[in-house]
């Protein structure tokens, strides 16, 4: 027999089809069916209007590949403290993805509240930090030097 | 037995032209004697706030308001006196009612025992004598006072254009109601300049203007609950009428019930509820519009209170969470209650009309399968219609189309379906709304007996509408068309 499957919407009007279980890595979308008829009903769509299609699909790629694994599916298991390193090759590789991209997954991850994601986009960002100096994490971000070095002030009164 | 006596300082610094007699000059002269005896003493007259004098050679215009003045043999103490007598007080028409205005002249001060105060009224060569207790018809008019001679404007300055209200309203002096050329009563509302000045009228066109604009951003569906498998349109009634005895309960505004049964539907077109669930997102929504508009929104508590425990604190709260996830945080809209309240202001709706305007625009909200098909703007406009019809007055105004944006033809629709629930609300099982409007505080409106209408009835009613126009096009061709709201600060 079928594993039972529901069918979500992105912001931009494309549907998709995924496993119940995988999807219920997702507290807001575990929450939305636990309110709504959704799970008996072939037809009935869950609208996720924050998220557009292709970052839908990449999440969807994530949660269907992790859907086994016990300490994101079952409630109240605390995951001991993983340091940044802790990524596997296929995380690795699936984060791999430009910083546009990267954030919004993050604020899709965040918004559809799958903890093992957002962690895992955490940890990528904090690699991203990780040895260099404050001029290379602005280069890094693209983050404008709005505050001048207190030399530069000095010069300046100078 | 002890006396308690309340003193008075007689330096009168603020009056130092006026004399006061050599032994009272430095004694303490009770204003009040309690269980003992004490002589009456002349005391100097106080400074009034605002002074009408007497002797004033400003011109003054045509325009006056006639008051009586009560012109009394006042041979008594002025401190007993003074609290009891206002014949002195010029009358102000109610609602424009900002502070007391007093006359300065010699009936504030004190007359010589024996003598009264019309023989001194006669020395300052007055015609006439009058004898105790009779009256003198003076002429008063407000633009005259000290404070509106002045070219100064200051926050304290009476805006000029209440003497043109009160000449040309026909307002009787100290009445909220005036009578209109058509001889129907007309009740004006009872609002003060700080209500006034807080309805900013001067901008209430523009606030329309944005409410049309952003009331048809996120519509809910009109026919969402085809998609809906385990509930109806029945249930989403009983629900909004629960609702309504929460918000009543917890004396919430009413714009937060429209607010609440917004989000529902909005949350609704685009999720499919199990039945059980219902209750737990109509709290919810309500939980969020409290927060949204009150000021002191009821606890979550409260609302897990009201559902019996049927749900839990965490429950609500991860409800509101998912409802606002669905919703995307967009909760500013204008309801049907906003374009009310407007209208309410820009036409000086008398309250009546207001709260049966109210209490059909709130009989809309059990049927969404009717009505969610209609904007705001167009429910509220087709319920002042019929409001306006079932009061006896005229449906439709110039005035009203200027405002709504709608005429009356295109009201014509709503206004049946209006009607056709109005009449029916008596019948329904959910009666919670009829209660809350067959309270004192809403006029028992609730009570009036619904109107038959037909759709011919309607074509009369706008071809008499339509026709009368036409008659005030030819008569008027420039007609104003300006509010006739005034307001009482100057900007």
């Amino acid at each position: 027999m079928d594993a039972p499957t529901i069918k979500l919407e992105s912001s931009d009007g494309m549907i998709f089809s995924t496993e119940v279980r995988a999807a219920k890595l997702s507290e807001t979308i575990k929450t939305m069916l636990e309110v709504s008829a959704v799970e008996n009903d072939e037809n009935a769509i869950v609208p996720l209007p924050k998220v557009n299609a292709f970052i839908l699909s990449k999440i969807l790629t994530w949660i269907y590949h992790h859907k086994d694994d016990d300490a994101h599916g079952a409630e109240g298991v605390e995951l001991s403290p993983q340091s940044p390193h802790d990524i596997s090759a296929w995380d690795a590789n699936f984060i791999n993805v430009d910083q546009p991209t990267l954030f919004e997954i993050i604020l899709a991850a965040n918004y559809l509240e799958i903890k093992g994601l957002v962690d895992l986009c955490c940890k990528t960002v904090a690699n991203m930090i990780r040895g260099k100096t404050p001029e290379e994490i602005r280069h890094t971000f693209n983050i404008p030097d709005e505050i001048p070095s207190r030399t530069a002030q000095l010069g300046e009164d100078l | 037995m002890a006396s308690f006596q309340i003193h008075q300082d007689m330096s009168n610094k603020e009056n130092p032209g006026i004399k006061i007699p050599a032994g009272v000059k430095n004694t303490k002269q009770p204003l009040a004697v309690i269980g003992g005896k004490a002589e009456k003493n002349a005391l100097a007259p106080r400074a009034n706030f605002a002074v009408l004098n007497g002797n004033n050679n400003v011109p003054r215009p045509a325009g006056k308001v006639q008051v009586f003045r009560d012109v009394r043999n006042l041979n008594v103490d002025e401190n007993v006196e003074y609290g009891a007598k206002k014949s002195n007080v010029v009358p102000v028409v109610e609602q424009f009612k900002t502070f007391s205005v007093y006359e300065d002249n010699n009936d504030t001060q004190v007359a010589p025992s024996g003598k009264s105060l019309a023989s001194l009224v006669d020395k300052e060569n007055h015609d006439v004598k009058f004898g105790a207790g009779q009256k003198e018809l003076v002429d008063y008019d407000l633009d005259s006072t000290p404070m509106s001679v002045t070219d100064v404007q200051s926050p304290m300055s009476v805006d000029r254009s209440i003497l043109g209200v009160i000449q040309s309203s026909d307002i009787s002096v100290g009445t909220e109601t005036g009578v209109s050329p058509t001889g129907r009563v007309k009740e004006l509302p009872p609002r003060n300049d700080r209500q006034r000045f807080l309805e900013v009228v001067q901008y209430q066109m523009d606030i329309l203007e944005y409410f049309r604009e952003s009331e048809k951003k996120h519509r809910p569906k009109p026919l969402y609950m085809r998609r809906q498998k385990d509930i109806s349109h029945n249930m989403r009634s009983i629900l909004i009428d629960w609702l309504v005895e929460v918000s009543e309960e917890y004396k919430l505004d009413t714009e937060t019930l429209y607010l609440s049964v917004f989000y529902l539907d909005r949350f609704l077109s685009q999720m499919a509820v199990v039945r059980s669930k219902l209750q737990l997102v109509g709290t919810a929504a309500m939980y969020i519009a409290a927060k949204y508009e009150e000021i002191y929104p009821p606890e979550v508590g409260e609302f897990v209170f009201l559902t019996d425990d049927s749900y839990t604190k965490a429950q609500v709260l991860r409800m509101e969470q998912v409802i606002l996830k669905i919703l995307s945080f967009d909760l500013c809209t204008p309801t049907a209650y906003v374009f009310i309240n407007t209208y309410a202001v820009l036409c000086d709706m008398p309250e009546k009309l207001k709260y049966m305007t109210l209490y059909i625009s709130e009989l809309s909200l059990m049927e969404g399968e009717t009505y969610l098909q209609y904007l705001p703007s167009l429910m509220s406009s087709a319920s002042v219609a019929l409001a306006r019809h079932i009061l006896g007055m005229e449906m439709w105004t110039p005035r009203l189309e200027e405002i709504t944006t709608y005429k009356l033809e295109d009201l014509k629709t709503v206004v049946l379906h209006l009607c056709h629930t109005h009449k029916t609300a008596k019948e329904l099982n959910t009666q919670a709304m009829r209660e809350k409007y067959n309270r004192d505080t809403y006029k028992k409106v609730a009570m009036m007996e619904s109107v038959e209408m037909s759709k011919d009835d309607f074509d009369q009613l706008c071809e008499a509408y339509n026709c009368k126009q036409k008659e005030d096009e030819h008569q008027q061709p420039d007609i104003n068309t300006k509010s006739n709201v005034n307001l009482f600060y100057k900007f």
